[in-house]
């Protein structure tokens, strides 16, 4: 049955049958897809694999260990949630890309080689890219074209990296890569697109608020950590990772303080929690990398929850700006209720899940004297708590009344933000339970009494400076606008330049035309030259330069005619 | 005692053209004191907890008594006040892009 497929592909298949269904079928069909999958999973031995002969090389389909196996569960997880969550989308097209989307994901972690990983990779961007579409705004459809051009651009890259390392060493495995060779070095800018490294991270903040109410659910929890996966496979112990992660955890959290769009203020925590699972991979000690993945495991989870809670303000006020929301408590109480845990969970409140996942990371960095990258993400755990802690519960269900008199959440939303508050809980009060599933031996108590009183002072001296703050009149407002960021570059100057380019070839052209008459003989004998049998060009080129030669042609072509 | 309950500090009653909508406990401005003084005194106690054990710090100068109050105070305001100077120079019109 099943088990005859790696794991994410019955998700994948299951999601070609959705279209012909109807109803509760459906519903029940959807829902039943993940728990199979996890269930298969949790059955596999470690050390299962799968491989397959292509074309002559060995590809290995399936590889189960410690790393991927902790992945696939919260993945999984987080998929059952957000089935849940979207229950009512009565839309299938929407309903099959996130199966597929999902299960890509998930197959490929479970990837032992760098071409399935490319496959599964290009899976998840080209099936994403529906749940931005599926807003059927013409700001979703152009913000769907970027984020599809970047994240094909990130495979592309994946591509030539993978064919420049099989040049090298002879092997498509994907294991520890390292920094020391060009194929690898591809690989890792591939990777850091998809994970938001800084100047790479526009992307996420310009999609994911474009997605429909349910989409930035599902596209929240899997192609960042399908990033964080993949750098921790093959970048562990990097040491340029610190300083990248510790730029990651720092620079959003001034954009999430002034940003009026409360999904997109969350895209920007998204992007500086990312920072912290980096920093963890270039430390690369066992506690840093268990580290990294109990923060992902608990991230996904809180993430998700915040994520549904704005969806579900977005669903029934039907806008999400914080300089239209306000006094929301009274209309929806048990989702105020569900966002503060969420709210409390990223902020590593004492008991949350957050708490117990975070603190080993800047453990690990202050044993690895990391002091820099510790006292940056001290202050980012600060600023987290200020902009996701505070600034989100507060302005949507708090603040000034608007006036909104809405409708409770719709019950199958609440029941899936109950279910993640409930796991945002459960691993806060047992992190036995997550700590069994990292890939090495947990020692590590977070529930000392001296880490606990740094915590709270360090959460309550940032909440009273946000009273402080208000009370005098300082926190900025508010207001409607849009704060310029990095996609300026490419939404705002390569245009205009291109537009110049354009004006000056028109008058060039008239003038250039006569003299290219007289140039053409020229040229043309020259060209003969250069590619004649064992002149410059006329050698044969390696596969590899060929493909990136293509892959550059093919980019630019694209930047510049979207 | 949860530090979540902070959220609603700083909230503002509600004003009198919104007379007639309902009130809810946060409108009072009474409770947002109270909610106020209790985050004050929390503030206080988890600071004071200090005088009963010796709060390990991975390092030594940080290694003082509040060294956690004082960061998470000084990064907030700082946070606050550079992200205001930011506004100042990236900020544009709602429909920016949309031309």
């Amino acid at each position: 049955m099943a088990m005859l497929l790696p794991p994410g592909w019955l998700m994948i298949l299951g999601a070609l049958v959705v279209p012909l269904l109807r109803g509760s079928v459906r519903q029940v069909f959807m829902l039943v897809l993940p728990v199979m999958g996890l269930v298969q999973l949790l059955a596999l031995p470690l050390g299962s694999s799968l491989t397959s002969e292509f074309m002559g090389y060995e590809l290995e389909l399936m590889r189960v260990d410690e790393l991927s196996r902790a992945f696939g569960v919260v993945f999984y997880v987080a998929t059952f949630i957000s089935l849940i969550y979207a229950m009512k989308v009565k839309d299938s097209l929407q309903a099959a890309s996130a199966l597929i989307y999902a299960g890509s994901a998930i197959a490929a972690v479970f990837a032992g080689d760098l071409i399935t990983l490319f496959v599964c990779w290009e899976l998840t961007a080209v099936s994403s890219v529906f749940l931005i579409w599926a807003n059927r705004t013409e700001a979703s459809l152009r913000a769907g074209m970027r984020y599809l051009i970047i994240q094909v651009g990130s495979g592309v890259l994946l591509l030539a990296g993978a064919i420049i390392h099989f040049a090298e060493t002879g092997s498509l495995a994907f294991n520890h890569l390292g920094l020391d060779s060009p194929g690898a070095t591809l690989i890792f800018i591939a990777f850091g697109i998809k994970a938001a490294f800084p100047f790479l991270h526009n992307w996420l903040q310009d999609a994911y608020p474009n997605a429909t109410v349910t989409g930035t659910v599902f596209l929240s929890s899997f192609t960042t950590k399908l990033a964080i996966y993949a750098l921790a496979r093959g970048f562990a112990g990097t040491e340029i990772l610190i300083p990248i992660g510790a730029a990651m955890t720092a620079f959003p959290i001034f954009y999430a303080v002034i940003e009026n769009d409360l999904r997109k203020v969350l895209a920007y925590s998204l992007n500086n929690q990312l920072g912290f699972m980096v920093v963890g991979i270039g430390i690369g000690t066992e506690l840093a990398l268990n580290g990294t993945v109990a923060h992902v495991c608990a991230h996904v989870i809180y993430k998700g929850l915040l994520f549904m809670s704005m969806g579900a303000v977005l669903h029934r006020v039907g806008t999400i700006k914080g300089s239209e929301l306000g006094g929301l408590y009274k209309s929806m109480p048990l989702t105020t209720i569900f966002c503060i845990v969420g709210a409390a969970s990223i902020s590593a409140v004492p008991l949350t899940s957050g708490f117990v996942t975070k603190s080993m990371i800047l453990t690990a960095s202050a044993e690895g004297n990391h002091t820099i990258a510790f006292l940056v993400m001290l202050f980012a755990s600060a600023g987290v708590f200020h902009h996701s802690g505070i600034k989100i519960p507060f302005f949507a269900f708090f603040a000034h009344d608007r006036g909104h008199r809405v409708k409770e959440a719709p019950l199958n939303m609440l029941l899936a933000m109950g279910i993640a508050a409930a796991l945002c809980l459960a691993i806060g009060l047992f992190p036995g339970v997550l700590y069994g599933l990292l890939p090495y031996p947990v020692d590590y108590e977070p529930y000392t009494t001296s880490h606990v009183v740094s915590m709270l002072q360090l959460l309550l001296f940032s909440a009273l400076a946000f009273t402080f703050l208000m009370k005098t009149g300082f926190y900025p407002p508010e207001l409607r606008s849009t704060v310029l960021d990095s996609d300026w570059l490419y939404r705002r100057l390569l245009p205009s330049v291109r537009d110049r380019l354009g004006a000056a070839y028109t008058v060039t052209l008239d003038f250039s035309m006569s003299k290219f008459h007289a140039g053409r003989r020229a040229l043309l004998s020259q060209v003969e030259k250069i590619h004649e049998p064992f002149g410059p060009l006329g050698e044969p080129w390696p596969t590899g330069a060929t493909t990136l030669w293509a892959a550059v042609m093919l980019f630019t072509y694209l930047v510049l005619y979207y | 005692m949860n530090p979540d309950q902070d959220k609603n500090s700083g909230a503002h009653g509600a004003k009198g053209e919104q007379g007639e909508l309902e009130k809810g406990w946060f409108d009072v401005p009474e409770n947002v004191n109270k909610i106020i003084w209790t985050l004050v005194a929390l503030c206080a106690a988890s600071v004071a907890a200090e005088l009963f054990f010796h709060k390990h710090s991975p390092y030594d100068f940080l290694d003082f008594p509040g060294s956690d109050a004082l960061y998470g105070f000084v990064s907030c305001v700082l946070l606050v006040l550079a992200a205001k100077r930011i506004r100042k120079v990236l900020m544009r019109d709602e429909d920016y892009y949309d031309g």
